[in-house]
């Protein structure tokens, strides 16, 4: 009911004429010219990195010629959907689009509220040492390169000699092959993607927390709130903002599982659960690269993590205030 | 309206930007080949060196750097005598083999700016460069390249799988040895001597000695339980059993002898005995719950801890990885060694290479491809080839009075060697045999000539056309994933061999049949070229 | 900040606070356990003798302490080379990341500036679509970027999604103040520079350092653009060491020098490697703490 008052409400907006625009064009430019000045490299930036290579797109839509440059980008033999429809006649299709959603949607699950509860303990540390200690020890396994950490995994992870099983052995269990059976892909993969990125992730939380001025905190001591209520009624809306955006940029990764750590960690025993979009389209590439094809599997994945985005977007705007357009 | 115009103006100002950056690249060397040309058509290059008289002449080639990171093939006395023979100077661009692929693949595709001589990333099996116009018809320059012309001659194998749709034979190969040092199954010898056993030779003595293996204490630690009986990754598996039951499982198709193309995998008969086998082993723990996720650390992990029985990889390992983690080991005699292939109800083989390993291609880059035509034929001459083999004489070889060749002592320095630009990966080389025994101990030379006389050749090379490169890739990638998957499910025991029918029926409606006809076709067309 | 006062304060609290605290500190030492050890043992690993970690000896503390793989290591000219292009690339591309996502962040970030909707949503596009490999290869080299510093540089040059964390930074600094600035007669380049930016300290310190790291790990522009040996970064360097033992490498060339190379890579080189890449970006993390600092808002609002 209220919408639909605030719609009626609505100013009427008078219809400019073309003379009227022009003139309301050069006022804000004038007025807003140092803006337009600094804004200039970082379009001029996204016009030519971003938005030139873009238009190679069409590529998706035709048979890559190799070696012509530039203009073979638009002048391969036309083909219209043909890598779409290929891709969707794999009877695996549904399988990989699933298993790609999947990891993504459980490390966003797991992976993302971890971070913030890790920044709010870490606040709570009086000591600065040993806050910031602790903060670099857990940056720490963000920095080892995933072909090193897949290498750790396999290692701890081995059913005849690996720590985790020898601990499960010791505590009177069988020991389990978790990089053989599909049921553990996906909490391998969580768990390690979680254990390697919640310090690195949360330092931008720790940032906001501390964007909260102290008197705040000293308001609420006052008030006689615990630690929990502080948290829980100062703290947390505090970095609503911050949360909300960073929220909804990751929901554009759903369907962007990264190539590297899967492929080092599956075998065709767990292709059930592990076998994801971007490791199907490296076989198919095996042998000679068919760009083309690469490029319309791309271009499908951001179709749907754009329209995921769009509609997060809208709805945090109705709902929050905060939209990161 | 508005709207319209303004994205006609958007797309048309993209294109002509993207057409300005196409025109930016590309240097012109009109003004220098137009007078080359006549020179390098004139000189008269019968195959030996020089390639030319012109002053200065340039060459410039793209290629794969050496393997060893302290190496730098630019710098390598080999690559400069060579090139100084030919009378040229080679201006190179030398790309890590680890990153080859990656780095190079773009650059092809992108065509501009091409060296005059490339190594390819792949071996075009798509004939993607080619359909591009990237390279220069090799076979219509055959005056000029004397060598090459008598290499394909001598090689009809080679020559048919180069061969494109069209006729023409766009590039030189860069060889490796077909039959030596291929992957094989080794065996600790000491285990096998302490069991007082001898070395198996068919499948059914083989797991006899998995099983002794299993339930001994072998290691002499006082744990019967620790033995690892059969430590193989998924990836060799195929290789190692797949011959005892007459099925090429690495590259999958396979002719028999009357020249039909068969696909391992679904062998109704042999396919389903091999899996039924490998479940027997799993079964009974000789094959070990792990190896669909095994790495090679992990093997030379109990290498060291002496822990496992058996293994399968490639013949170098045996002496350079797997016997020197043994403390034993003093470099006499093997720990880790390899046995003769197991032959099953069929005679057991071991899948030989397919002799191309890399190629070359003069790109269109260059209007006058003569210079770089006559460069590459040298290059890949025998007096160059002596070069990759034995390196230079006197440094790293001798020639005895009656004209026999051996290495000198410095040569057994392997880096040293490298340093030197042996069996360079950066032109058209041939492996040789005998510049990889010098880098091994006698006992490992020994047993790879005893293991040479059961390779088998594998499915060779052959390019694809446009109507079976659709074919195959709408097919296969599924086709291995679905084959792949059941075939680990089966060994596990996870799908019951009783399916196996429904497997195969699976795999019918997969296409499969039309992807055996596209083979079969492939397989035709090798076969009568090689005529 | 004592210990003793801070124990006072623990038996001073309520009963909720205190199971609060009891679990914070008990997850922090969880966390630390957990993020410590992988570090540990791959440093473990690189100290110890090879014997040692071919058995697989290593499972904390070193086995057998020896440097030689180090000194081995430390060598190699072409670490030192690359030692130096990273940090060329780091400095000189998070330098300039900042400086183009503060200009680009600012704008966005007033209400006022009248193309804000339409650019806003064009940079946020290009968070999802992107031409890809091949079109953004063409484009880089038709700039005749191949081979050059700036290759490393100039296609990263600003990454959309720090320029909304930034540009919700700006947002969040009050209105009052920039008033007041124009008021006495500064135009938005004075604003940004000697305002808005020290205000938006912690979160530049935040954007440093994804930014610096993101120059840092990059190898995949190194790869496609950078064609000589002497112009690559550290990444590059440490990924051809780590893939010499992987078994696609062995598959797709199989020739003997490709082995021999293979087998001199051996764990212990790798992870000597691998500590050796991690310690200067981890020694630039103290520097970025420093600014997350409590309360940088405070005394900007009083005014």
């Amino acid at each position: 009911m209220n919408v639909l008052a605030r719609k009626k409400a609505k100013p009427e907006i008078k219809k400019l004429s073309k003379e009227e625009k022009k003139l309301l064009f050069r006022k804000n430019v004038k007025r807003d010219k140092y803006l337009l000045l600094m804004f200039a490299p970082v379009l001029i930036y996204y016009l030519i990195f971003a938005y030139l290579p873009m238009t190679g797109l069409v590529m998706a839509f035709t048979q890559f010629k190799a070696g012509s440059g530039m203009m073979g980008l638009y002048t391969g033999t036309f083909v219209g959907l043909k890598w779409f429809i290929q891709f969707f006649n794999s009877p695996y299709a549904f399988r990989l689009i699933r298993n790609t959603f999947l990891l993504s949607f459980y490390s966003l699950i797991f992976g993302f509220p971890i971070p913030i509860i890790f920044a709010l303990c870490i606040t709570q540390i009086k000591n600065k040492y040993l806050q910031k200690g602790t903060q670099i020890i857990t940056y720490l396994p963000y920095f080892i390169s995933t072909v090193v950490i897949c290498g750790m995994i396999t290692n701890f992870l081995s059913p005849s000699s690996g720590i985790i099983n020898q601990l499960i052995v010791k505590a009177g269990g069988t020991a389990i092959n978790f990089l053989g059976e599909p049921k553990w892909f996906r909490a391998v993969y969580v768990i390690s993607g979680s254990w390697q990125s919640f310090g690195f992730n949360s330092i931008i939380f720790v940032a906001a927390i501390m964007g909260v001025a102290p008197e705040l905190y000293e308001a609420m001591k006052v008030d006689g709130a615990s630690k929990v209520q502080t948290i829980r009624y100062l703290v947390l809306p505090s970095i609503k903002p911050t949360i909300v955006l960073l929220l909804i940029m990751s929901l554009g990764n759903l369907l962007n599982v990264g190539f590297e750590k899967v492929y080092l960690l599956y075998n065709s025993g767990i292709y059930d659960t592990a076998d994801v979009i971007s490791t199907y389209v490296y076989r198919q590439g095996i042998g000679s690269q068919n760009y083309s094809y690469a490029t319309a599997v791309g271009l499908f994945n951001s179709l749907i993590a754009f329209v995921i985005v769009f509609t997060a977007n809208r709805l945090s705007r109705k709902l929050t205030e905060t939209s990161v357009w | 309206m508005k709207k319209k115009e303004y994205w006609k103006a958007a797309v048309l100002s993209a294109m002509i930007a993207a057409a300005a950056l196409s025109g930016c690249s590309g240097k012109s060397t009109q003004a220098e080949s137009k007078e080359e040309k006549s020179n390098e058509a004139e000189f008269n290059y019968t195959g030996a060196a020089p390639v030319t008289n012109t002053p200065d002449a340039k060459v410039s080639i793209l290629a794969q750097n050496s393997w060893y990171s302290t190496v730098d093939y630019a710098n390598a006395d080999i690559i400069k005598k060579i090139a100084s023979n030919a009378g040229v100077t080679i201006d190179w661009t030398l790309v890590s083999p680890t990153n080859y692929k990656d780095s190079v693949s773009p650059m092809l595709a992108s065509g501009s700016d091409l060296p005059n001589i490339v190594e390819l990333p792949d071996l075009d099996e798509n004939m993607t460069y080619i359909t591009g116009g990237l390279f220069y018809p090799l076979d219509e320059y055959m005056n000029y390249m004397p060598n090459y012309k008598k290499f394909l001659d001598s090689n009809p194998d080679i020559k048919a799988s180069l061969t494109s749709e069209d006729g023409h034979i766009y590039y030189v190969p860069q060889t490796v040895v077909t039959d030596n040092y291929q992957p094989c199954t080794m065996i600790n010898m000491q285990w096998l001597d302490q069991l007082g056993l001898p070395v198996p030779t068919t499948l059914d003595e083989f797991v006899e000695d998995l099983r002794a293996f299993r339930d001994n204490d072998m290691n002499g630690n006082g744990d019967k339980t620790d033995e690892i009986p059969l430590s193989v990754t998924a990836k060799n598996l195929p290789y190692m059993f797949g011959p005892a039951f007459g099925l090429n499982l690495v590259d999958g198709f396979y002719a028999d002898e009357s020249g039909k193309v068969h696909y391992s995998a679904a062998e109704s008969e042999n396919y389903k005995k091999y899996l039924t086998f490998l479940n027997g082993l799993y079964k009974e723990g000789l094959l070990e719950v792990e190896y669909t996720s095994l790495t090679r650390d992990q093997i030379t992990e109990r290498c060291a801890r002496n822990i496992t029985g058996a293994t399968f990889d490639y013949s170098w390992q045996m002496s350079q990885l797997y016997s020197k983690q043994y403390p034993e080991y003093t470099g006499e005699k093997g720990i880790m060694v390899g046995i003769p292939p197991l032959s099953g109800e069929s005679k057991g083989f071991y899948l030989a290479r397919n002799p191309i390993a890399n190629i070359f291609g003069v790109s269109k880059s260059d209007k006058d491809p003569l210079l770089a035509i006559k460069f590459l034929d040298y290059s890949m001459s025998e007096e160059a080839q002596n070069y990759y083999v034995w390196g230079l004489e006197g440094e790293s070889y001798t020639v005895s009075a009656e004209g026999k060749k051996a290495y000198t002592e410095k040569a057994s320095d392997s880096n040293w060697l490298q340093q030197l630009g042996i069996n360079a990966g950066c032109l058209p080389s041939q492996q040789s045999v005998e510049a990889t025994d010098v880098l091994l101990p006698k006992w490992h030379v020994d047993k790879d000539k005893e293991l040479q006389a059961y390779s088998k050749a594998p499915w060779p090379f052959i390019y694809s056309t446009k109507d079976e490169q659709n074919i195959i890739s709408q097919y296969l990638v599924d086709i291995t994933t679905y084959v792949d998957e059941m075939n680990v499910a089966f060994i596990t025991g996870t799908t019951d061999l009783s399916t196996f029918d429904s497997y195969l029926s699976t795999l019918d409606n997969m296409g499969l049949k039309d992807l055996l006809k596209v083979k079969q076709q492939q397989y035709d067309r090798f076969v009568s070229s090689t005529k | 900040m004592n210990q003793k006062s801070t124990w006072i304060e623990f038996k001073n609290e309520c009963i909720t606070d205190k199971l609060f605290d009891i679990c914070i500190w008990v997850l922090i030492a969880a966390a630390v356990c957990i993020t410590l050890y992988p570090f540990v043992y791959v440093v473990s690993i690189s100290l110890s003798s090879g014997e040692a970690v071919n058995k697989g000896l290593i499972t904390l503390l070193p086995v057998d302490v020896n440097l030689d793989t180090y000194w081995m290591v430390m060598s190699y000219k072409d670490l030192w080379i690359s030692y130096g292009n990273t940090f060329y690339y780091t400095v000189m591309g998070t330098f300039l990341n900042i400086v183009f996502t503060c200009l680009g962040a600012y704008p966005l970030s007033r209400k006022r500036f009248f193309l804000r909707k339409k650019m806003n949503f064009l940079l946020a596009f290009t968070m999802y679509f992107s031409g890809g490999l091949i079109p953004s290869y063409l484009v880089v080299t038709g700039l005749g970027l191949y081979n050059s510093r700036l290759a490393m540089i100039l296609p990263v040059l600003v990454s959309a999604y720090n320029v909304m964390i930034c540009r919700s930074a700006f947002e969040g600094i009050a209105e009052e103040l920039f008033e007041n600035a124009y008021l006495e007669g500064a135009n938005d380049l004075q604003i940004l520079v000697k305002i808005a930016i020290p205000l938006i300290k912690p979160t530049l310190a935040v954007l440093t350092l994804y930014y610096a790291v993101a120059r840092y790990n990059d190898f995949f522009s190194a790869l496609l653009y950078m064609g000589k040996q002497n112009l690559q970064p550290l990444q590059l360097f440490l990924r051809r060491i780590l893939l010499m033992a992987s078994a696609e490498i062995m598959q797709s060339s199989g020739n003997a020098t490709a082995a021999s190379a293979a087998a001199q890579s051996t764990i212990q080189i790798r992870y000597v490697c691998i500590v050796l890449s991690m310690v200067p970006i981890v020694c630039l993390t103290p520097f970025i703490q420093k600014y997350l600092v409590k309360g940088t808002m405070l005394g900007a609002v009083k005014g």
